[in-house]
C-alpha cells in the first residue's frame, strides 16, 4: 500500500468535505448591495476557492498510485489501534465533559484520571486511587480556589464549595 | 536626559517582584518541560497560558517569553544523558553529546550545550533589542496595501517551507484562515459561518483551538503510540579525570568560532518566519563539521558538534520575535503564542508596539537576558541532576495529567463548556493533521493573522478606484509579493530535485 498516496487521498476528501460544509452555508452572509470593493463574503469565497484547488490536486496527485496499489486504502492493524485506543479517549474525553456538566470537577475528574491513567498502562492501587486523588484535590486548589474559576452549578447534583475555597484564599491573602 | 529603552525595560522589570518571580518561574518550568522528552516547549506554552490571565501584562509575557528561551536549552539534557532529545531541534545535540556522556564525560558535554546555548541567545537577543525597533520605524510607514502584501507573503512562505507538500502547507494555511473566520466580521459585524449556533458567534476561542491542535492531539499519538518506558534511563558514571566534568578554558577558546558561526546561522535562519530552530541547528552542525579541523570526530563525542548545535538552537529564540515585533507576523509557533498572550492582554503585536508599549516590550527584552543568566546557572551546576529527576518520572503518568490538564485549560478562559468540546474536537483535528503531515503551525499563525490579513485586504480595496491595481502601484507590496512567489518556486524546485535524487538513487544491495 502507498501510505502517502492513501493519506493523500483521504485528506483530500476530507478537505473537501469541510469545503463544502462552509460552502453551504457562504449564502447565508449578509451583503450590503451598496457596499463597494470587497465585501464580507468575497475573501471567503477566495479561500475556498482555494481550497478546493489545493483539495482536488491533492487527490489528483493521489490516484495513479492508489490505482497501481490496486486501490488498498487501509491497514487493519492501523484502524484497530485508532478504534481501541484513540477514539475511546476521545470519547472518555466526551463523557468527562458531559459530566462535570451534571455532577461539577471534582468527581468526574477523579474517574476520567483514573481512566487516562488505565489507558496508559498505570496498574496499581497507588496509581489508579491515590494520584487521580491527589490529581482531582490539586487542580481544583490550584484552579478554582486560587486563580477563582467559577464552577457552574451540576444539572444532576449541585453543590457549594465555598466552604473548601474561601478558607484557601483567606490563607493566601487573596481577596 | 533620555532613558536607554533597554535600562527602562529592566526598571521596568524589577520595579515590583511579580515579573521577576515569573520570569524565574518560567525559566526553571521551561528547563524541566524541555528536558521531558515529548513535551514540546509550544504544548507547555499552551497550557500555561490559561494561568496567564491573572498576571499583569509584562508578567504573563515575561513567564510564556522565559518558559520558550529555556525550554531550547533543557531539550539538550535529556539529548545528552539519554539519547533521548526534549524538543525536536535537539535532536542533533544528541549525535555528539550522548557519545560524550557514554566516554564519562556528560559534566563537560552539558557545560558545553549550556555556555553555548547562553552566548546565542544572548546574541540573539541584543539583535532583537537593538534591531527591531529600527525595523519598526520603517514598517510604521506601511499603510494596508503593504501590509496586505506582508501577509500574502507570510502565509505563502510558512506554507510551503514548512512540511514537505507545498499542497498540504496551502491546505493548512486555508484551514487555519477559514476557521478564524467563524463568528462576526471585524469589519462589518456581520456573522458569518455560525452554522446557527449562538455559542460561535463570538468565533473560536484561541485557547481552546491551541491546547487541542498541540497537546490533546500529541496525548492521542501518544496513546496510540503505546507510551512505554523507553530505553535505559540510567545515567553512565562519570568520569574520575576533572578535566573530563568540566570545559577547560583552552576547550572554551576552541570552539568559540563554532559557536560564533553557528550562532550567525541560528540568528539568520531564526529570523526568517517559518524556517524553525531545527533547520538551523542542523544547517550549524553540518557547516561546523565542514569547517572543522577534525571532522572525523563528529558524531562520535566532540563538544564542538555539541556546541555548534546548542548556540544555533538559542539564536533562534531572540531572533524569532523580530518578525512579530516589526511586522506583527508571528514567523513561528512559539511567536504564534506570543502573539496571542499579547492579544489577551490588549496589546496588539507590530511596528506600533514600540509606540504603544514601548515599556513593556523593553521590559520583555529585560526578562529575556534575566532567563539567560539564570538557565546558564542552573544549567552549568544543576543539568545531571534535573536528568536524574526527569528519569523518575514515568512517560506513563505524564500524559494522563497533560490529558487532564487540558480541559481546565481550555475552561479558564472564558468559564464555558462550549469550549472544551472546542479543545476536544480540535483534539481530534490535530490528531488527523499530524496523521496525514499536515502542519499545524501553518494552522494556528494562519488563524491569528487571518482577521489582519483580510482588513488589510480589504481595506486597500477601498483606497483605491483600480481595485487590485493598487498593488501595483506600491513598489514594496510588490517586493513582498515577489518574494513570496519566489519561496514557492524555489521549494517547488527543491522538492523536485529531492524526489528525483529519490528515484535515481540505487537500490540497496541484497
Amino acid at each position: 500500500m502507498d501510505k502517502t498516496a492513501r493519506n493523500d487521498a483521504i485528506s483530500g476528501v476530507l478537505v473537501l468535505l469541510v469545503t463544502g460544509a462552509f460552502a453551504s452555508v457562504t449564502g447565508d452572509i449578509y451583503v450590503d448591495p451598496l457596499d463597494p470593493g470587497f465585501s464580507s463574503v468575497d475573501f471567503p469565497i477566495m479561500v475556498l476557492s482555494l481550497l478546493t484547488a489545493f483539495s482536488l490536486t491533492l487527490i489528483g496527485k493521489s490516484i495513479p498510485a492508489l490505482w497501481r496499489s490496486g486501490w488498498k486504502l487501509y491497514e487493519p492493524d492501523e484502524a484497530s489501534l485508532i478504534l481501541k485506543f484513540v477514539v475511546p479517549l476521545v470519547l472518555v474525553g466526551g463523557v468527562y465533559i458531559a459530566l462535570m456538566t451534571m455532577f461539577q470537577y471534582p468527581l468526574p475528574t477523579f474517574l476520567a484520571t483514573v481512566v487516562a491513567l488505565v489507558m496508559f498502562d498505570n496498574r496499581g492501587w497507588t496509581r489508579l486511587l491515590v494520584i487521580p486523588l491527589i490529581a482531582a484535590l490539586g487542580y481544583y486548589i490550584v484552579f478554582y480556589a486560587l486563580l477563582g474559576l467559577h464552577e457552574p452549578p451540576g444539572t444532576v447534583w449541585a453543590y457549594e464549595t465555598r466552604w473548601f475555597t474561601e478558607p484557601i484564599r483567606d490563607f493566601f491573602g487573596i481577596g | 536626559m533620555t532613558e536607554i529603552p533597554i535600562v527602562q525595560g529592566f526598571g521596568m522589570l524589577f520595579s515590583s517582584w511579580e515579573p521577576v518571580f515569573f520570569a524565574l518561574l518560567g525559566t526553571l518550568i521551561g528547563i524541566l518541560a524541555g528536558a521531558i522528552p515529548g513535551l514540546t516547549a509550544s504544548a507547555i506554552i499552551s497550557l500555561m497560558i490559561p494561568i496567564t490571565f491573572y498576571m499583569d501584562t509584562l508578567s504573563a509575557l515575561a513567564f510564556i517569553y522565559t518558559i520558550s528561551k529555556s525550554a531550547s536549552f533543557g531539550g539538550s539534557i535529556p539529548a545528552i544523558l539519554f539519547n533521548t532529545p526534549g524538543t525536536p531541534q535537539a535532536s542533533a545535540t544528541q549525535l555528539d553529546g550522548y557519545p560524550l556522556t557514554r566516554q564519562g564525560k556528560q559534566s563537560k558535554a552539558l557545560r558545553t550545550a549550556v555556555i553555548a546555548s547562553a552566548i546565542g541567545d544572548t546574541f540573539s537577543e541584543l539583535l532583537l533589542i537593538f534591531g527591531a525597533i529600527f525595523i519598526a520605524f520603517y514598517a510604521l510607514k506601511m499603510g494596508p496595501p503593504e501590509y496586505a502584501a506582508v501577509y500574502f507573503c507570510a502565509f505563502v512562505i510558512i506554507s510551503s517551507v514548512i512540511g514537505s507538500s507545498i499542497a498540504k502547507g496551502m491546505i493548512s494555511t486555508l484551514l487555519g484562515i477559514l476557521f478564524a473566520m467563524i463568528g462576526y466580521d471585524s469589519i462589518t459585524a456581520e456573522q458569518r459561518y455560525t452554522f446557527g449556533y449562538d455559542r460561535l458567534e463570538d468565533g473560536l476561542s484561541f485557547v481552546p483551538v491551541l491546547l487541542g491542535l498541540f497537546v490533546m492531539s500529541e496525548v492521542l499519538i501518544q496513546v496510540e503510540n503505546r507510551i512505554a518506558i523507553k530505553g535505559d534511563t540510567s545515567i553512565a558514571p562519570p568520569s574520575r579525570n576533572p578535566e573530563d566534568n568540566r570545559l577547560t578554558w583552552p576547550e572554551f577558546k576552541s570552539i568559540l568560532p563554532t559557536i560564533a558561526r553557528s550562532t550567525g546561522y541560528g540568528t539568520v535562519i531564526g529570523a526568517l518566519p517559518g524556517i524553525g530552530a531545527t533547520v538551523a541547528v542542523f544547517v550549524a552542525y553540518s557547516e561546523a563539521r565542514r569547517a572543522s579541523k577534525h571532522p572525523e570526530r563528529f558524531g562520535k563525542g566532540t563538544i564542538e558538534g555539541v556546541a555548534a548545535c546548542e548556540a544555533a538552537n538559542n539564536a533562534t529564540s531572540g531572533a524569532n520575535i523580530i518578525p512579530l515585533l516589526t511586522l506583527g507576523i508571528p514567523g513561528s509557533t512559539v511567536a504564534a503564542l506570543l502573539s496571542g498572550v499579547m492579544l489577551i492582554h490588549g496589546i496588539t503585536a507590530g511596528p506600533q508596539v514600540f509606540q504603544t508599549h514601548g515599556p513593556t516590550v523593553f521590559g520583555l527584552f529585560a526578562a529575556g537576558l534575566l532567563c539567560i543568566a539564570t538557565y546558564l546557572v542552573v544549567g552549568y551546576w544543576g543539568s545531571v541532576a534535573i536528568g536524574r529527576l526527569i528519569a523518575m518520572v514515568p512517560a506513563q503518568l505524564v500524559y494522563p495529567f497533560i490529558f487532564i490538564t487540558c480541559f481546565v485549560a481550555a475552561f479558564a478562559l472564558r468559564q464555558t463548556m462550549s469550549d472544551l468540546a472546542v479543545m476536544l474536537v480540535f483534539g481530534f483535528v490535530g490528531y488527523g493533521m499530524k496523521k496525514f503531515d499536515f502542519s499545524i503551525p501553518a494552522f494556528i499563525i494562519a488563524f491569528i493573522l487571518a482577521e489582519g490579513a483580510e482588513q488589510a485586504l480589504r481595506q486597500s480595496m477601498m483606497l483605491s478606484d483600480n481595485g487590485a491595481l493598487v498593488f501595483l502601484e506600491r513598489p514594496i507590496a510588490l517586493a513582498f509579493f515577489a518574494l513570496g512567489i519566489l519561496t514557492v518556486v524555489m521549494r517547488m524546485r527543491q522538492l523536485r530535485r529531492h524526489s528525483a535524487a529519490l528515484r535515481d538513487a540505487p537500490a540497496p544491495a541484497d
